[in-house]
């Protein structure tokens, strides 16, 4: 497997015209099966040496939510530069939802077989074999490979990924957010997580939470499950462990960003026009080595409107 | 990323004797103005500006305050509408059953001593944000014509207010409902505001399915949501509505959607229609027809509906599944006129 070549064919020539970049990507068909079982299985290789608190060095971008959406990943790579040139942080939910989880999922990993110790990738909520049969990966991989085995490798690939990571020890950077039974980054280190993401526990809260304003201390979801977390308990968190900001992803922002909590936490979310139809806007925050913060804010690439619904419906005799 | 209305046949338009609405989002045909709108999801401020005004500390993620539908009838000058802002309102006025998630009771029971640790404190607003909306009368003045989020009159029509007690099978119901619903009497004020005695009234008198059958031509059509949510990946919410214009008639199917993964499908159907070659202009009636049925996945899987799964993936094949077992799990059904 030439891996260069594929994350290159992946990536496909930017600048080309559009065109180009179709019939490129026409040719840019999927890894053969056997490639992914290979990929994933050198990918748990290096991700299994991975701490629970993955310690990243600035600078690096961090990413939020991609969801499938493999045209809008290559605008973000436009827009933040090319990996290994850049740094990435990626705080899951790579799949489900959009039209081409496997590209995305692929490529990223393959960025990660590649180049390990430029990009990391840490586990969403999306990352779970019972969501993704939900979600869309599952069928997808069917849609795509005629059976469930690349589906399969993918997920095990899944039981790997960290759960969160410390950037210069000042920021941290989870999926979802905060958990009760957490108070300190050692409680993480100590968490078993090479399983299927739990229904409850820990594990379960990191990758699931969110952060309410309009909640002091821990709330309870109305739903009956799930954790929402205040102000103060941001706070807490961070004196007890040193740290700065909480960075996640896991809500949709219309902005792309969303500061909260007083700057204690900010949400990334890197998915834009959601589904094809919000039309957010998407952004990544870039950390320079002096530590300081910058948000790129990107749109939709054009390509990404391409084989999927238009904006005009279609009319129907609906009844 | 460019917003707009819906699909025009000029062709079909111009042999209708209508005409096409200066920016191509809507027709004007029969006696009647159709016109709708759609743009990207509300945004972040904005919304919590909408959240603090309605008292709900919770609100759908994907909000489209702009989208709208609305269909004036020129001679009385009635418009009947369909916001998200009001199809929301609808939702804080429901008295629908809580619904928990599958693994609520082993959450919770897993998580006692945390949530008593911590005191946790729950809240208590309906998550999946179901709504009764069937849509919104008024004057055409009393809309906004720019279509913001302040678009609308009041909450549902005249008794759209009550249908969710029907539908709720036993007990009070009564957290499901958030603080800051704009209560009914404040709608019957709005409404007499505008000086409107436009009331929706019990008819026998079905749509007829044969005018919507016949393949004339569409001369407008649009499908649009008024807000959305993922229910944090425990399922899917959505009020959507599709239109059609017809030479003849228009047709407008208004769907609360909801499904709650393992647990239930849930869908609230308002069908509103208008055949205005007879009688001719500029009298009128507006026929709605309003259904409710919702299930357990197990009780459906009991019933002989498919099981969960593609059968349920959105409302069109919910509809079918749930029809095809009806009258089992129809929880309301009524007929009404709207005399213009």
């Amino acid at each position: 497997m030439d891996l260069d070549r594929w994350i290159e064919q992946a990536r496909w020539e930017r600048g080309a015209g559009l065109q180009a970049a179709q019939q490129r990507l026409k040719r840019c068909e999927p890894l053969k099966e056997s490639d992914v079982k290979q990929l994933c299985e050198k990918a748990v290789e290096i991700l299994v040496e991975e701490a629970n608190v993955q310690r990243v060095d600035a600078p690096v971008t961090i990413c939020g939510d991609i969801h499938g959406q493999f045209y809008d990943l290559t605008e973000l790579f436009k827009v933040g530069g090319d990996c290994p040139q850049t740094n990435y942080l990626f705080m899951g939910d790579f799949v489900d939802r959009g039209f081409y989880s496997v590209e995305t999922f692929l490529l990223l990993l393959a960025l990660k077989v590649r180049y390990p110790e430029r990009i990391t990738l840490i586990r969403g909520n999306h990352e779970s074999r019972q969501i993704t049969q939900v979600y869309g990966f599952y069928d997808e991989c069917l849609r795509k490979y005629g059976s469930a085995n690349v589906w399969r490798y993918c997920t095990d690939v899944f039981d790997y990924l960290s759960l969160s990571a410390l950037i210069d020890g000042t920021i941290f950077a989870v999926h979802g957010g905060l958990s009760p039974t957490i108070t300190t980054l050692d409680q993480i280190r100590t968490i078993d997580r090479k399983q299927e993401v739990p229904h409850d526990g820990a594990m379960c809260d990191l990758l699931w939470s969110d952060p309410e304003d309009g909640v002091d201390g821990w709330g309870l979801s109305p739903r009956g499950a799930g954790y929402l977390f205040g102000h103060d308990i941001a706070t807490q968190f961070c004196q007890a462990n040193g740290v700065e900001l909480i960075a996640r992803a896991h809500q949709l922002v219309m902005e792309g960003y969303k500061w909260m909590f007083r700057d204690q936490l900010v949400t990334v979310w890197s998915a834009p026009n959601y589904c094809y139809r919000c039309g957010n806007v998407a952004a990544i925050l870039e950390l320079d080595d002096g530590g300081s913060k910058n948000f790129k804010v990107f749109e939709a690439a054009p390509q990404e409107a391409r084989g999927v619904p238009s904006k005009k419906a279609a009319p129907d005799y609906f009844l | 990323m460019k917003y707009s209305g819906g699909t025009v046949d000029d062709r079909a338009v111009k042999a209708a004797a209508g005409s096409v609405l200066e920016g191509g989002n809507g027709v004007r045909v029969g006696g009647w103005v159709i016109s709708s709108h759609k743009g990207p999801i509300t945004a972040d401020a904005q919304l919590e500006g909408i959240k603090a005004e309605l008292g709900t500390l919770a609100a759908p993620e994907q909000f489209y305050g702009e989208n709208y539908l609305r269909l004036t009838h020129e001679a009385s000058g009635t418009c009947i509408s369909f916001t998200a802002l009001d199809a929301l309102k609808g939702w804080l006025s429901d008295k629908s059953e809580p619904v928990r998630v599958e693994a609520a009771a082993d959450w919770l029971r897993s998580r006692q001593q945390d949530v008593q640790t911590h005191a946790a404190q729950t809240l208590e607003y309906d998550w999946t944000y179901t709504t009764s909306y069937p849509g919104t009368v008024g004057a055409a003045g009393s809309a906004s014509e720019d279509g913001g989020i302040s678009g609308g009159s009041g909450g549902g029509g005249g008794s759209g207010a009550q249908p969710a007690a029907a539908a709720a099978a036993a007990g009070s119901g009564g957290a499901a409902a958030a603080a800051g619903a704009a209560p009914d009497d404040q709608q019957q004020q709005g409404r007499q505001q505008q000086g409107q005695q436009r009331r929706w009234e019990p008819s026998g008198e079905a749509i007829p399915r044969a005018l919507l059958t016949s393949r004339d031509p569409i001369l407008y059509y649009d499908e649009l949501p008024l807000y959305e949510s993922e229910l944090d990946d425990h399922g899917s919410s959505r009020m959507s509505l599709k239109v059609r214009v017809m030479p003849r008639c228009w047709y407008v199917l208004l769907r609360f959607w909801l499904r709650v993964d393992h647990v239930l499908v849930r869908l609230r159907e308002t069908r509103v229609f208008c055949q205005f070659d007879s009688p001719p202009p500029p009298a009128a009636r507006v026929l709605r027809e309003v259904r409710h049925h919702e299930g357990t996945f197990a009780d459906l899987r009991a019933a002989g509906a498919p099981a969960e799964g593609p059968a349920y993936a959105d409302a069109d094949t919910a509809s079918a599944a749930l029809m095809a077992v009806a009258p089992l799990g129809v929880t309301h059904y009524r007929q009404e006129q709207l005399l213009l």
